[in-house]
């Protein structure tokens, strides 16, 4: 899944709302994410291009909230609330994510299968 | 003619002649001396400039370009070593005290500049390294000088080769879980793997937390790392107590003034109670805390109170030969838990706060959770569907408009 940075990006990507589960003053989304533009993308375990700089869920605890909500280990995170997540820090990612006053998080999350569900749909039976 | 005020204003000379005009004085001001661009007609005496003190550098002068037919890699080095020594005169600049907001700000933005054009200047001679197939950096930078300048150069690019003027950081994830804080170097949290594999590792079964956990944490328990299972059943406790010794001393704030250590002595315990307050409320009912608690506790309320230090302990309960937490196993405390959640998850809790965003309608039956596939039914007209049910029902399809995936949940 590469692109040029900056030039629209094509992929089938699969809607996601995660409610925020409350835990006094902290929320919990029930996973974890990985990358950014600020961090080394050739360790990034999950993604087939080494050199894309992509938020990835490096994690999602089972039973929570993303889990719930169907996202899965290894998705690549495209949009936050409609805020591109492409070409973002790690940090930015995490505040995004993160924020207080929101309840619910709509994600757009990419992943290999969607595109092959797709592909093998469109087939003539 | 050979100093830096020759390169300077060739540079300039583009520039618009307000700009131009301002660059020359700036430049009189650094160094005390008037460009010969400085447009003076010859009547004209030079303008009194009040000279920066503090921002005056000296340039190696073997990195100054002799003659116009120095390399393109001489004009970078120098232009590099110059504008290092500028952001070093902008950061000290910053750096000085008493300065009014404004102007402070304005100097760091200046400082934050030069120490961006210093990284493309790096990377510009760094990029002409690798096209000129020089193995070490070393060995073809100006051979000649070897001042502090290239020094600092050189230490830069023994790095990674990259483009990117975004220093890469090691690969790292991070739990969602903890509210946002910036410079966030936990160790306890398991967010900083640097290798793939461990990576990977982390993903095992055994490290996700099980769901019982996760309703404990929605029982607003302020404890962050209340992630060791033993230790939590404990807290509760804890809290309940300081909790009834607090509005204990509220009643009978006499009888411990005569006796015992001072009301003021527990001011701060009770501020902290008040912030505990909903916690023990919301606690008390699910996980049958009243289960947990004993005669002897109301009347260990009414004794005089403790000195604090003991009370921060914990004037455990634990103590008591027979109280329930040394009866209690793990495996009592977690069940109830379970069922706790399990009440949780089907009466309604977490459904109808989905519903209430129309993304889907979910029919509950009790002692399961999450909810199962079949029994959702979605309200969006389906497009092509992916994905069914035993029953038929559309799990996962593809909106052609959109070119999205959507799935039921």
């Amino acid at each position: 899944m590469s692109y040029i940075p900056g030039q629209p990006v094509t992929a089938v990507v699969q809607r996601i709302e995660i409610q925020k589960l409350r835990d006094g003053d902290n929320l919990i989304l029930g996973f974890s994410i990985g990358g950014g533009i600020d961090q080394d993308p050739g360790q990034n375990p999950f993604s087939e291009d080494k050199t894309d700089k992509g938020i990835y869920v490096t994690r999602v605890s089972k039973g929570g909230p993303a889990d719930v909500a169907g996202l899965m280990t290894g998705d690549k995170i495209m949009q936050v609330n409609g805020w591109d997540m492409t070409m973002v820090t790690h940090d930015q990612a995490r505040k995004r994510l993160t924020k207080k006053n929101e309840d619910v998080v709509r994600l757009l999350v990419t992943r290999k299968s969607l595109e092959d569900v797709v592909r093998q749909s469109m087939m003539p039976h | 003619p050979t100093s830096p005020v020759k390169d300077l204003s060739t540079h300039t000379r583009a520039m618009s002649s307000i700009a131009f005009f301002k660059q020359t004085l700036v430049f009189f001001e650094l160094t005390g001396k008037l460009s010969s661009d400085y447009p003076l007609r010859a009547d004209e005496k030079p303008p009194q400039v009040r000279r920066r003190i503090g921002a005056a550098f000296k340039l190696d002068e073997g990195l100054i370009p002799q003659d116009r037919e120095e390399s393109e890699l001489r004009a970078l080095e120098a232009d590099l070593a110059l504008h290092q020594q500028i952001y070093e005169a902008v950061r000290r600049l910053s750096l000085e005290e008493n300065l009014s907001k404004p102007v402070r700000k304005s100097r760091l933005q200046q400082c934050k500049h030069e120490e961006r054009k210093v990284k493309e200047l790096q990377e510009a001679v760094l990029k002409h390294h690798v096209s000129h197939g020089c193995v070490s950096p070393q060995t073809c930078c100006s051979s000649r000088q070897p001042g502090k300048s290239t020094l600092a150069f050189s230490v830069s690019i023994r790095g990674p080769l990259q483009h990117s003027p975004v220093q890469n950081s090691p690969w790292r994830e991070s739990s969602l879980d903890e509210p946002y804080e910036k410079h966030k170097q936990a160790p306890s949290s398991s967010s900083s793997t640097s290798s793939p594999t461990g990576t990977l590792t982390e993903l095992g079964l055994a490290d996700i937390p099980p769901a019982p956990q996760f309703v404990f944490k929605s029982l607003a328990m302020h404890n962050n790392h209340s992630n060791s299972a033993p230790s939590t059943p404990e807290l509760p406790l804890r809290r309940h107590i300081s909790q009834s010794f607090s509005s204990c001393q509220h009643a009978q704030p006499t009888s411990q003034s005569t006796s015992q250590p001072s009301s003021q002595d527990s001011t701060p315990l009770r501020g902290d109670v008040g912030k505990l307050n909903p916690v023990v409320t919301s606690l008390a009912e699910p996980v049958n805390i009243n289960k947990m608690q004993q005669p002897d506790s109301t009347k260990r309320v009414h004794k005089p109170p403790l000195p604090y230090p003991s009370l921060c302990r914990g004037p455990s309960l634990k103590e008591h030969r027979d109280h329930p937490i040394r009866l209690l196993p793990r495996e009592v405390v977690s069940n109830d838990l379970r069922s706790w959640h399990q009440r949780y998850t089907t009466e309604d809790i977490k459904p109808r706060a989905l519903e209430r965003h129309g993304f889907m309608h979910v029919k509950c039956l009790p002692n399961q959770e999450p909810p199962p596939y079949h029994q959702i039914q979605p309200h969006r007209q389906v497009k092509m569907i992916l994905q069914r049910a035993p029953d038929g029902t559309p799990l996962q399809w593809y909106e052609e408009d959109d070119c999205e995936i959507v799935s039921q949940v």
